[in-house]
């Protein structure tokens, strides 16, 4: 750390993450590792089947084992447990929202779906009397397809819906349908008279995301305190609300801790979670500690999968290479629906919001419909529903160019949104930053001219090369007027920051991270707005009794919101701290004339007048005798920080690809990035998410998948089956930078990582279409061998 | 994912010590841990639900690589990581090293055995493929202090099957001295790097002083019948020289009589496409490695 020299470049310091050395060491504290005295242990009992009516559930053999203490089924909670949905879990869009309680209650929708919970002594013997809870099915035809769920004579997954479309939403031209059929009128008329038309069909497997700490949680009852829940969760304060509802426990009873080691989230623990207020309630009636830890097993079929959409997209282009309108309908195949906050179709409503991604377009006609079908429902997964799409939309770019006879490089740059702010043909508010410059930053990485040459010089040597473009408009945190009416949570981030007398600094946060580094960060943020170093900053975040609200980690909302309300908070505190110190210098001075630097407060009017942060913070804790007129005593400040539009971040895909004709394998020979990612706090950290993300993304396209077989039986709960890139797999990541800083923020900073992957399966297939174009040559090989 | 209830768990120091342990057990409720990277999945999973493991990793005399005037003798619980790092094992051995270097990861590695793999002879597996293409003996013992020696044709059965009785234990798999001239090779591929074989090709040739191969044998991986013996290519490498055309020739007369299945990782079509594609690399490494380059 003694790199640093002044105390302000701990803003942009390439630091090593604070949390490592515990995590690395195994030191790490997980939901798993917590004990309660007395604590049991829950096994859920799952579904065999896809679709199938419950016709009996025999418990009794395993009630009667030695070391089981309790079994419930889904009979139990009919009457105790309010079912879902409940206002606090509920988007405000207007759905088909299926009721459910946290175990299946006459039929079961979807192969894994929890039918009993046995509670026992030990996870041992849970298991073994799980096996004997004998469960008597029907079997009912199975929704597998989601557009043939869609037609009148589907079997219904939710039969009291009448109709196994879950959400259906127009999201171009206005709020009548009589303005959107006039604007869907208008973008015909474009196509009609457009020089280029493509008109293709996507489709995006279902994939998403496997944490390599499934979920878990742990329950503690007691008469006097209520209940105290420890969930490997992203959003513990609103998990908080949605128990004190449903299970009808007064609020100020209920208190939820997020670890504060997790490991990793990407959306999976930000959904309500049906088991979390089964064990609850358990808990509660037991009144005993119960922990439920998730098997990989039950991870893979419960969560993490998301993706599964059919895209038919088709973009009108002028003969000059103007993309002049884009129409989309996707169907998204939404699996049952049944977790709170996102009902499987929160994510493709957003997907379908960012569709239009950084182009100018005239016009746009975007429809959604989503489908329950008996599959698990979609859950949130990094770069949160606009995978499909904007694999889609930058696919067809790519055969735009190819019909215009023109680099897709150039396609794109010629049709960037030139300058922001901006309102994309969706409504989505693009606050700040130049798409330009990034992406002519990602090209000078580039030399494209050389690399055509050397395309074609491989080509007669008989080797394929191929490169491929994509770029991404991403959230920067998710705003209050977008996040209340998707999730019906407000967007504000809040911090509160704690002196002690010792000149040693607290950060309370709400939100509940699962490895990004906040600790990390915050430190720095913190260090450098006090002159202090990270050292002496201690972050806590996720325990509902001791932070400020927050709506959790999503969305990309540490570096864009948390910070902002932490530098709030910290000019509040320094704001009084030299009020009071002029005060005692007996000047006329106020902050703007101090610097705090390298643990000193600096009177820059007189670099004599200077006094040590920790004397000062302790005379204002401590000795809160001869203040000025007015003051009070002590050094704590909540700050909230919400901006007042939107904000967003930016990137720029390039890869290069070598096909094997023979095999049809492909390597990856680069892949070069362009990002801006606003003021950098930790380069270090900056990377990883950049990293990190590249990864998902090539492995969500290349190799992992989760498959459902004619049955709807998950054929793909375990990692021989579901796969996942190692690090053999993947290239050098060339990650470069063009930010432009979020003048929307107090720092700069934009919050960056989680719609990051998105545009890596668009730059990924382009270069294999463009090492193989014109046609694909494997299929020739293969027709010509017969 | 936790095991059924197993009432004894033995870490016996000796092979007759392990004998003993067994022999104490009805058919089928006891078995070996031999390194455990594939039964304590089948057992975490409740696929095996056995009374008593009798865990290996303490019989040293089952450990170890021994090499005596040419010949080669690979104790059962030699670990995949210590056949990777012997690097006597070249030319006649060349695929023993080949597919030990790249199965699952470093801890599987760390912890995996020879003897474990080729006794639960799972489809998806490299050492079962190799030690039939390399023609290996298998040595087996008995509780009853008897042994007798297997040949690899004879032991290898069908999926997750083979010869060895419950009773017995895998004491080491041998080879003589190859002849003069000798080389293997294997590979695989599957999706991600060392995942699990979607399909393997081992070779193994003997070239006269001509150059001309005397002696092939050619054995596969990742089909669904199990490992198993590709006589149509071994014939047509037998007599030729090793060149491009005729190693082609031979995979081509493989892919086309083997049977292949589809599933999630390839269909039928395309393993037949890899038996071509990566025979052909293995065959022309074989045959480099007998040259002696």
């Amino acid at each position: 750390m003694s790199a640093v020299e002044n105390s302000a470049d701990w803003l942009g310091a390439r630091l090593a993450r604070k949390e490592d050395l515990r995590l690395v060491t195994g030191q790490g504290r997980y939901l798993a590792d917590i004990v309660l005295p007395g604590m049991l242990h829950a096994v859920f009992v799952r579904s065999e089947y896809a679709h199938a009516r419950i016709t009996g559930i025999d418990t009794s053999e395993a009630a009667a084992m030695p070391g089981v203490v309790a079994i419930f089924t889904g009979a139990d909670f009919k009457d105790t447990v309010k079912p879902m949905p409940q206002p606090v879990v509920k988007p405000n869009l207007p759905a088909r929202y299926p009721t459910f309680w946290p175990l299946a209650i006459e039929k079961v929708k979807f192969h894994g779906e929890p039918l009993a919970v046995v509670i026992a002594r030990d996870k041992y013997v849970a298991e073994d009397a799980a096996e004997c809870v004998y469960v008597d099915y029907e079997e009912l035809p199975v929704v597998r397809d989601p557009e043939q769920a869609l037609t009148a004579d589907s079997p219904l997954v939710h039969e009291e819906d009448g109709s196994n479309e879950i959400f259906a939403m127009t999201l171009t031209g206005g709020e009548t349908p009589e303005e959107q059929a006039a604007n869907a009128a208008a973008v015909e008329e474009i196509f009609q008279r457009a020089d280029v038309v493509v008109a293709e069909r996507f489709r995006c497997h279902r994939t998403g995301i496997t944490p390599m700490e499934p979920r878990g949680v742990l329950c503690d009852w007691n008469d006097s305190d209520g209940l105290t829940a420890w969930i490997t969760t992203q959003r513990p304060h609103i998990d908080r609300l949605a128990l004190s509802d449903l299970l009808e426990i007064p609020a100020e009873q209920v208190r939820v801790v997020a670890p504060r080691d997790q490991g990793g989230g990407f959306g999976v623990k930000a959904p309500f979670y049906r088991e979390n207020l089964a064990i609850a309630y358990a808990a509660r009636a037991l009144r005993r500690p119960v922990r439920w830890v998730e098997s990989r097993y039950e991870s893979l079929m419960n969560v993490g999968q998301e993706r599964d959409q059919i895209n038919d997209l088709e973009i009108a282009a002028s003969k000059d290479g103007k993309l002049l309108a884009v129409r989309n309908r996707g169907v998204a195949d939404n699996g049952v629906g049944t977790i709170g906050v996102y009902w499987g179709f929160v994510m493709p409503f957003l997907g379908a919001v960012e569709l239009p991604n950084a182009y100018t377009w005239e016009r746009g006609d975007v429809s959604l419909r989503c489908a329950t079908t008996n599959k698990a429902a979609l859950t949130p997964s990094r770069a949160f529903g606009h995978f499909p799409t904007r694999f889609a939309l930058e696919r067809a770019i790519d055969m735009v160019a190819h019909k215009l006879d023109m680099e897709p490089a150039e396609l794109r740059r010629r049709n960037l949104v030139p300058s922001l702010p901006y309102t994309s043909v969706t409504g989505e508010y693009y606050d700040s930053g130049d798409f330009v410059k990034v992406w002519d930053n990602l090209m000078a990485q580039v030399d494209l001219p050389a690399f055509r040459a050397e395309q074609a010089r491989a080509r007669e040597e008989g080797r394929y090369l191929g490169i491929g473009f994509a770029c991404g408009v991403e959230l920067s945190g998710v705003a209050s007027e977008l996040l209340v009416p998707m999730e019906n949570q407000p967007g504000y981030g809040a911090a509160t920051v704690r002196l002690d007398p010792r000149g040693k600094v607290y950060v309370f946060g709400g939100d509940a991270p699962g490895g990004q580094g906040h600790e990390t960060t915050t430190a720095q943020v913190v260090a450098a707005l006090f002159g202090i170093r990270p050292s002496d900053v201690v972050v806590t975040t996720g325990d509902t009794g001791t932070t400020p609200f927050g709506s959790g980690s999503i969305g990309a909302r540490a570096g864009s919101y948390f910070v902002s309300a932490v530098a709030k908070a910290c000019a509040e505190l320094k704001d009084k701290i030299t009020r009071i110190l002029a005060h005692d210098l007996q000047i006329e001075a106020s902050v703007q004339h101090f610097e705090f630097t390298n643990g000193e407060i600096v009177y820059l009017g007189d670099a004599a007048k200077r006094k040590p942060f920790t004397e000062v913070v302790e005379r204002i804790i401590m000795f809160p005798i001869n203040l000025p007129e007015d003051e009070v005593g002590g050094l704590e400040h909540t700050a909230f920080f919400e901006a007042a539009k939107p904000m967003i971040c930016f990137n720029a895909d390039c890869c290069i690809v070598e096909v094997d004709v023979e095999s049809g394998n492909f390597s990856i020979k680069r892949w070069v990035t362009s990002e801006d990612v606003g003021t950098v706090i930790n380069p270090n950290i900056v990377d990883g998410q950049m990293h990190g993300a590249i990864v998902q993304g090539l492995s969500n396209a290349m190799f992992e998948e989760f498959v459902y077989d004619e049955q709807g039986q998950q054929m793909s709960a375990d990692f021989e089956h579901y796969k996942l890139a190692t690090a053999a797999d993947v290239p050098d990541i060339e990650i470069t930078y063009a930010p432009t800083p979020c003048p929307h923020t107090p720092l700069g900073t934009r919050g960056i990582g989680e719609g990051r992957p998105s545009s890596v399966p668009g730059a990924l297939s382009n270069a294999v279409c463009d090492a193989l174009r014109p046609g694909s040559v494997w299929q020739k090989i293969r027709e010509a061998r017969g | 994912m936790y095991p059924s209830v197993i009432e004894e768990y033995l870490r016996p120091g000796s092979v007759s010590e392990a004998l003993a342990a067994i022999a104490r057990y009805d058919e089928g409720e006891a078995m070996f841990l031999a390194g455990g990277q594939s039964a304590m999945q089948a057992m975490k999973s409740r696929m095996l639900r056995p009374q008593c493991v009798v865990d290996l990793q303490d019989v040293a005399e089952l450990r170890g690589i021994a090499r005596d005037d040419g010949a080669l003798r690979i104790g059962a619980m030699t670990r995949y990581v210590d056949i990777a790092s012997e690097t006597t094992l070249d030319g006649a051995f060349g695929a023993l090293r080949d597919a030990a270097a790249h199965v699952g990861d470093r801890q599987v590695r760390n912890r995996g055995t020879i003897g474990g793999s080729v006794c639960w002879n799972y489809v998806a597996s490299c050492m079962p493929a190799v030690v039939l293409g390399l023609g290996g003996t298998l040595e087996l013992a008995a509780a009853d202090g008897s042994t007798r020696r297997l040949e690899a044709d004879d032991f290898f059965l069908g999926p997750l099957e083979t010869a060895r009785r419950e009773d017995e234990i895998l004491l080491a798999v041998s080879w003589p001295a190859p002849a003069a001239r000798s080389g293997s090779a294997y590979k695989k591929w599957g999706l991600v790097r060392d995942a699990l074989p979607v399909v393997g090709v081992c070779v193994t040739v003997t070239l006269g002083s001509d150059g001309n191969c005397t002696q092939a044998r050619v054995a596969l991986s990742g089909l669904a019948g199990g490992c198993q013996r590709a006589p149509a290519g071994e014939d047509l490498l037998r007599g030729c020289n090793g060149d491009a055309d005729a190693i082609e020739r031979a995979m081509a007369a493989i892919a086309d009589s083997v049977e292949t299945h589809s599933d999630m990782s390839a269909d039928a079509d395309y393993r037949r496409q890899l038996i071509r594609s990566i025979g052909g690399e293995v065959a022309a490494t074989a045959f480099a490695r007998a040259r002696g380059g």
